[in-house]
């Protein structure tokens, strides 16, 4: 329909061309905002900390973002003479390969998916997952003692947390019955699953700033104790893939948030006249990633907002508050949401 | 899915499974190998995926390219860091490993293509295959999905008597 060109073409070239081009243009859109998150998020912890942010290159200092970029690009790559090379080059491209390849499954619209599997949530997981290996790799490539102990605290971070992560998202597949997050958002029409499960919202929010290492919660590369973690021997390009797939793990979490509890491509509220009217159809593939994306700035803009009001926790308080006070939390959202599901069957 | 963009992504998920696992033979660094391994088992979950199985996948990915490897590698790391580049090995070892992997391989051959392969003939589940696997736990093999839910409370028991400290007040 809207590619009459390739008809001509012989059929492997059309699968190829049918295959390549939705990952393409998943690829742009996630680095197009990931760039603007940066900046995003720069300028709005300005706001929070009354100073400026970036402000002189371009327009609102939009251009800083692309300075920046070149900066990185054109470092020196200072790599140490005790570094395991192979390694140590390749963390980088497991953090941020696992972070892209984590989109093939987030729908930005009904039928807007890459890849529609039935277990998409799980595979969204098992994926970013992968981050933490990336870490340790790093961290054990460098040679260093404050990137190994950033790597361990990291790892010992997501071992403990994506244990609540997950459990808190179970209370979600019982209601919708399903894994796949087309179906978890289509069943959210007008009643969005916040409202159903608000202590499964709490606990994913938390696990979920733990998972990707943001404050209050970023220990692995905290400046003040351990110089910066896992990526101290890491400059130019290479720091910046960690720098890039950190970013992009983060706006998956806050994406998956929108998606799980906020109605995903959905306006608040919307009936059955509003979604025929406005969510289906050739105008729902221009309103439904709008409204997905713009759920999904607000909710980084509240993560940017916990970065600002609190500091950082040490890995004591953290390690017993997720096995001591979240786990216990999440095993009893899923036995009460099961009753309650049992009940009302 | 296309036949050509299937038979492609079989092909290089071959290929890179069987680099990846040569290289994990042949690397000299533990850690190294780790990784490798790890891209071994993702190639597994690649073909699980391509066999539509993908709630097998995504458990491949999680479990073995996810948890076990990370397991691997933290407890790699607890070891003296000398002991983690292994020698060239000696020619005695590399005639001897070579007869053996060699009978092995051909017997493994032997045994491959003269065995009868039973092809099931029901109906291939082609959709919510993972609420299929779901329901089947809970009805029909609900017993060793208990008797599994009771040897991992076990372990995890007995990993927190081993790990725990007899001494009163020491706070972890």
């Amino acid at each position: 329909m809207f590619f009459t060109f390739t008809q001509a073409w012989p059929l492997w070239a059309q699968q190829l061309f049918y295959a390549i081009v939705p990952v393409v243009l998943m690829i742009a859109v996630v680095m197009t905002s990931v760039i603007l998150f940066v900046w995003y998020e720069r300028r709005w912890l300005g706001v929070l900390q009354h100073r400026f942010g970036p402000n002189r290159v371009g327009p609102f200092g939009l251009l800083q973002l692309i300075a920046d970029a070149v900066k990185m690009m054109t470092k020196e790559d200072i790599m140490n003479r005790e570094v395991h090379k192979v390694l140590f080059t390749m963390a980088p491209i497991i953090t941020m390969s696992s972070a892209l390849i984590a989109w093939a499954v987030i729908p930005f619209g009904e039928n807007m998916i890459i890849s529609n599997i039935e277990t998409g949530i799980f595979f969204l997981f098992a994926i970013a997952g992968m981050g933490t290996f990336a870490t340790i790799i790093a961290g054990y490539a460098s040679a260093n003692k404050w990137s190994t102990l950033g790597a361990m605290r990291g790892v010992g971070q997501a071992i403990s947390y994506e244990i609540p992560l997950l459990f808190s998202v179970v209370p979600i597949f019982l209601i919708a019955g399903s894994f796949n997050l087309q179906d978890i958002v289509l069943q959210q029409q007008g009643f969005w699953n916040i409202w159903k499960q608000p202590l499964a919202f709490l606990l994913f929010y938390i696990c979920m700033t733990a998972e990707v290492n943001r404050t209050p919660f970023d220990l692995p590369e905290s400046e003040s104790e351990l110089v910066s973690g896992f990526n101290t021997e890491y400059s130019g390009f290479k720091f910046g893939g960690f720098f890039m797939g950190e970013y992009i793990a983060s706006v998956t979490m806050c994406a998956l948030l929108t998606l799980l509890f906020f109605g995903g491509w959905y306006l608040p509220f919307a009936n059955i006249e509003v979604i025929n009217a406005l969510h289906t159809g050739t105008i729902g593939y221009l309103i439904n990633p709008i409204v997905f994306l713009a759920k999904t700035y607000f909710f980084f803009g509240i993560t940017v907002w916990v970065r600002a009001t609190l500091p950082r926790v040490t890995i004591g308080m953290l390690l017993s508050f997720a096995w001591k006070g979240l786990i216990p939390l999440t095993i009893l959202n899923i036995f009460v949401t099961g009753l309650v599901l049992y009940i009302l069957r | 899915m296309g036949d050509f963009i299937y038979h492609l992504v079989f092909y290089l998920l071959a290929a890179s499974m069987f680099a990846s696992a040569l290289a994990m033979i042949f690397v000299r660094n533990i850690v190294a190998s780790v990784v490798c391994l790890v891209g071994a088992f993702l190639g597994v979950a690649g073909f699980f995926f391509l066999l539509n199985a993908e709630f097998i996948g995504v458990v491949q990915i999680m479990v073995y390219a996810g948890a076990l490897s990370l397991l691997i590698v933290f407890a790699i790391m607890l070891t003296d860091p000398k002991d983690h580049e292994t020698e060239r090995p000696k020619l005695n070892n590399i005639l001897a490993g070579l007869v053996v992997s060699g009978a092995l391989f051909l017997i493994m051959v032997c045994a491959i293509s003269t065995a009868e392969w039973k092809i099931s003939d029901a109906a291939p589940l082609l959709e919510r295959t993972a609420v299929y696997i779901g329901v089947q736990y809970f009805t029909d093999y609900i017993v060793p999905f208990y008797l599994a839910a009771i040897i991992l409370s076990m372990a995890l028991t007995g990993a927190i008597v081993l790990a725990k400290k007899d001494e009163e007040g020491d706070k972890c």
